[in-house]
């Protein structure tokens, strides 16, 4: 019986193709803005992970850079300077501003790239891209393309003017692009004096930075130190959670689709095959084995749908990051495999409810010419 | 004494209620015993596949008791209806019915598998069925590739692929030419008479009737035995229909001959002009 279903569907490939594509849009659908999340909130930390240093120091009670806009305790930073194993400790400003002329303006966050030539150095050879002098800033490359901006051009930056000297890659999302100044600049452009609102800590070579991190929160008030992982382990989620809700109701959306489609393949297949199914019940197949037979179609076609929809995610995040470079977009293995197997589940499921109709065809039809 | 297969015991069927009411099989009882060739004919709409359907256990009757091999049929459920209909009937139907997207060879072996058969044994007998119905150069080949007499073929194979006691056909020639119609009744003949097997055939072909055992006349739900009992055709004049002198309820007799006809509707339309359809001299 169950070979007789597969080759069933066989004869009616293109059908079967159609419906399976269908499975694999609704799929793509649930997956494509959990990816856009994903690729979002990778570019958010993509900053913290090439970012060099050993311990982010923020403020009391913050664990992520979103909410790390205040200004830093003075005596707290000069504690943290004070704590065993630190080996150095860097300012630098991480503030909201608005980017663009007036009209067009768009929020990013400015960070400003401390001026010491070895935080220079380690930070260009982390990021692959020069970093600003003063009177210059970086844009992301999305930005300065949707702007039309080239190297030379002048970018307005709060109320000042710099010229872009250079395009950073990977630190674009549409919620949170980061720019780069001078950290001379950028103390200027927020009135911030000799203040900062992170410190990075480097560690010195005998002292884990997991237990500095343990240490400055000890020994430190008013601060709250984190290890990058942890940092951007909260970033990361933070930038999750605020799509949490639309990513479940796309889902949820997707997965209705993919369970229609079913449940209309399942229709249109068991008419087609409904003489077939009356045969197979007049020359004795037990109602398990076509109830089988009708599931085992389903789960062929769904199965087929989900490998279709699984593939396709590569190419498309691919040619998404070519053509439309603005949106970052990052498919998670593990979304796919749970969204695929969720798919699937609810495939079988909505089987069901043709299920009956196939359980219900009369073997008198073998009589009928 | 020779064995019996089938048996139906004043089988009744009736569809709908009140005036609607229709008795498709009225009081049919009927003996098939092994080697029988037994042909069940009747106008269209006598109930003769309604009758074939009771006999395979595809349809419940009203009333009345359907015995294969001594096992009753009526009264038991679907499941067990399904496990005697795989493994102890064979059907032959007019439309072949044969599952398209497989092959010759697997739409033969499908009976087997359904009736649990090791896939080894059922090969095996499937080969012994295609060489005997000469479809050796076809087993690979789907049933949208073959001809009429070639479907019905790979069809009686299928039907014989679990050994069963009895077959049970459907107009097995309704759908083919003279030629390829007599090959398989020929064939049908040979299983009942070489195989010892009860062939049961509804059919509206005449040309069968020579190599039956039994001939049973299905008209208005009641069964009769042509072969046993006297019979003699005769023309309806008015309508043109065949019917049996014997048993012909409307009759006249006019200038000193009887005439008969199908029905009372006939008769009354010959007495009001009966020249117009007396036979011309």
């Amino acid at each position: 019986m169950f070979y007789w279903s597969v080759k069933s569907l066989l004869v009616e490939k293109w059908s079967v193709l159609t419906a399976a594509c269908g499975i694999a849009l609704a799929l793509l659908l649930a997956l494509y803005l959990d990816a856009v999340f994903r690729g979002e909130a990778g570019q958010i930390v993509t900053f913290i992970e090439r970012t060099p240093g050993d311990v982010w120091v923020l403020q009391d009670g913050i664990s992520d850079l979103h909410m790390a806009r205040s200004r830093l305790n003075e005596n707290a930073i000069y504690a943290v300077r004070q704590v065993e194993g630190v080996a150095g400790v860097t300012r630098f400003l991480y503030r909201d501003s608005l980017i663009g002329p007036n009209g067009q303006e768009k929020l990013a966050y400015v960070v400003g790239i401390p001026s010491a030539p070895e935080a220079r150095s380690a930070w260009e050879r982390a990021t692959g891209w020069t970093a600003p002098t003063p009177g210059h800033v970086v844009l992301p490359a999305p930005m300065a393309r949707a702007q039309n901006l080239q190297p030379g051009d002048r970018v307005r930056v709060g109320d000042e003017s710099f010229i872009l000297s250079g395009v950073s890659r990977g630190t674009y999302s549409m919620a949170n692009p980061l720019i780069f100044l001078d950290e001379t600049d950028a103390r200027n452009l927020f009135d911030m004096g000799d203040g900062a609102n992170v410190l990075l800590v480097f560690a010195r070579p005998d002292t884990s930075p997991s237990d500095l991190a343990a240490r400055i929160n000890r020994e430190v008030e008013k601060a709250s130190a984190l290890a990058p992982q942890a940092l951007r382990h909260n970033d990361f989620n933070l930038a999750m959670k605020m799509g949490g809700a639309l990513i479940g109701v796309l889902e949820v959306m997707g997965l209705a689709v993919a369970g229609l489609i079913v449940i209309f393949t399942a229709f249109v297949f068991s008419s087609n095959h409904q003489r077939e199914f009356a045969i197979a019940k007049a020359l004795g197949a037990p109602t398990k084995q076509l109830a089988g037979s009708a599931l085992a179609q389903t789960a062929v076609v769904s199965f087929l749908g989900i490998v279709i929809g699984a593939l396709v995610t590569y190419p498309l995040e691919a040619g998404l990051h070519h053509w439309v470079p603005g949106i970052a977009v990052s498919f998670s293995s593990m979304t796919v495999l749970v969204l695929g197997t969720a798919t699937l589940g609810l495939a079988l499921l909505s089987a069901l409810l043709p299920l009956r109709y196939v359980l219900s065809v009369d073997p008198m039809l073998v009589f009928q010419g | 004494m020779a064995k019996e297969i089938l048996a139906a015991q004043n089988l009744i069927k009736h569809f709908g209620s009140g005036d609607a009411l229709v008795r498709a099989v009225d009081g049919v009882s009927l003996k098939v015993n092994k080697g029988d060739l037994v042909l069940i004919k009747g106008p269209s709409g006598s109930g003769k596949t309604t009758l074939l359907s009771m006999l395979g256990g595809l349809l419940k009757p009203t009333s009345g008791t359907v015995t294969l091999l001594d096992r009753e049929l009526t009264g038991r459920n679907e499941g067990e209806l399904a496990s005697m209909r795989s493994s102890e009937i064979g059907f032959v139907f007019q439309a072949y019915n044969l599952l398209s997207a497989i092959s010759v060879a697997e739409n033969i072996v499908f009976p087997a598998r359904l009736s649990g058969q090791s896939m080894e044994k059922a090969r095996e007998r499937a080969d012994h069925l295609i060489s005997r119905l000469d479809l050796s150069h076809r087993r690979d080949a789907r049933p949208d590739r073959l001809s009429g007499g070639e479907k019905q073929r790979v069809a009686v194979a299928r039907a014989l692929i679990n050994d069963p006691p009895i077959i049970l056909a459907d107009e097995p020639t309704g759908n083919l030419d003279s030629q390829r119609g007599l090959e398989v009744a020929m064939l049908l003949q040979e299983i009942a008479k070489e195989d010892g097997r009860a062939v049961v055939i509804v059919t509206h072909d005449e040309r069968i009737e020579d190599i039956a055992d039994h001939i049973l006349w299905l008209e208005d739900g009641r069964l009769r035995d042509r072969k046993a009992e006297p019979h003699e055709w005769a023309r309806d004049p008015v309508c043109g229909m065949r019917v049996d002198r014997w048993v012909a309820t409307s009759s006249v007799r006019y200038d000193d001959k009887e005439f008969v006809f199908c029905s009372e509707r006939c008769r009354e339309k010959f007495l009001t002009e009966p020249n117009k359809y007396l036979p011309a001299t």
